[in-house]
């Protein structure tokens, strides 16, 4: 009696193993797509902020008169820049730093 | 027994098939891949330049603002601030903007564009596949034809007073592949 062996090449679980392998490469090049565009986003944001902040010291305008926000803002990321003035308090025994923050979110 | 030949079964025939299909996409997508990768390079190259002129631009102290003592000696340089056209000092050499590269500065929406007679960057990027654009805000001082700014002056402009010499401008610069 001849014993009947069937192809290797088309069984199932080759192409089920081989349907898994595309997908998982598919969805790893696809995640390494969106990363580094955000990463082109987050350097101009910083220099957006650092701009602002040099400005808007020079005139001496804040943070909402150059576009940008003066506290953190919740964005899913956000650059800050800060200027530190110093107010001087006359008949009084101590100083204290002004800070400035000049922030761009995302 | 009958033994049945195996090179010429169906099964090996399909699969042949399906095999060189499969390698004829593969060289295809692999010759795709480095032309986009070539193409990518050139433009992370050309971004690195355009922003490290950038970078430059508004902190090398050749060609921003200085700012300068009761005496008139120099203090140290203004990051930010520009000297009026009249007196702007730039070349591309002072942006590490190599001879293989062209350049062009303005002033987006202003009505006097930056150009002054002697400095590099006047070029046209039209007709140019990849031009890389960086905005930077600056300050210009307008001092006629000085690039040296007075604490006094400086102290105007941080008080917002009326008599301020400085005011804001969007600087933008476009470089490109010779």
């Amino acid at each position: 009696m001849e014993s009947v062996r069937k192809g290797f090449i088309f069984s199932l679980d080759a192409a089920l193993a081989l349907i898994v392998v595309i997908m998982v490469g598919g969805l790893l090049v696809m995640y390494f797509q969106v990363a580094e565009p955000k990463a082109g986003a987050y350097a101009a944001s910083d220099r957006i902020a650092e701009d602002a902040a040099v400005v808007g010291f020079y005139l001496g305008k804040d943070a909402g008169q150059m576009g940008l926000s003066g506290t953190l803002p919740s964005d899913e990321f956000a650059s800050c820049s800060v200027v530190y003035g110093y107010e001087i308090r006359v008949n009084s025994t101590w100083s204290s730093p002004i800070e400035k923050k000049y922030c761009k979110g995302m | 027994m009958d033994k049945r030949g195996q090179i010429f079964s169906l099964d090996f025939l399909i699969s042949l098939i399906a095999l060189t299909l499969a390698l004829g996409l593969l060289i295809q997508f692999a010759e795709i891949k480095t032309y986009n990768e070539n193409e990518e390079l050139q433009w992370l190259e050309l971004k690195g330049v355009a922003e490290t002129a950038a970078d430059l631009l508004v902190s090398n102290p050749d060609i921003v603002c200085e700012l300068k003592d009761e005496g008139g000696s120099p203090l140290h340089s203004l990051m930010n601030c520009l000297p009026h056209i009249n007196s702007l000092r730039i070349s591309q050499q002072w942006m590490a903007i190599s001879a293989d590269y062209d350049c062009l500065i303005e002033t987006p929406g202003a009505g006097q564009q930056l150009h002054p007679q002697s400095y590099d960057c006047k070029g046209d990027p039209t007709g140019s596949e990849n031009v890389y654009s960086v905005d930077r805000k600056v300050v210009i001082f307008n001092g006629g034809n000085r690039y040296q700014i007075s604490k006094g002056e400086l102290e105007d402009c941080l008080k917002s007073d009326p008599n301020c010499k400085m005011y804001e401008q969007t600087v933008r610069l476009r470089v490109w592949k010779a």
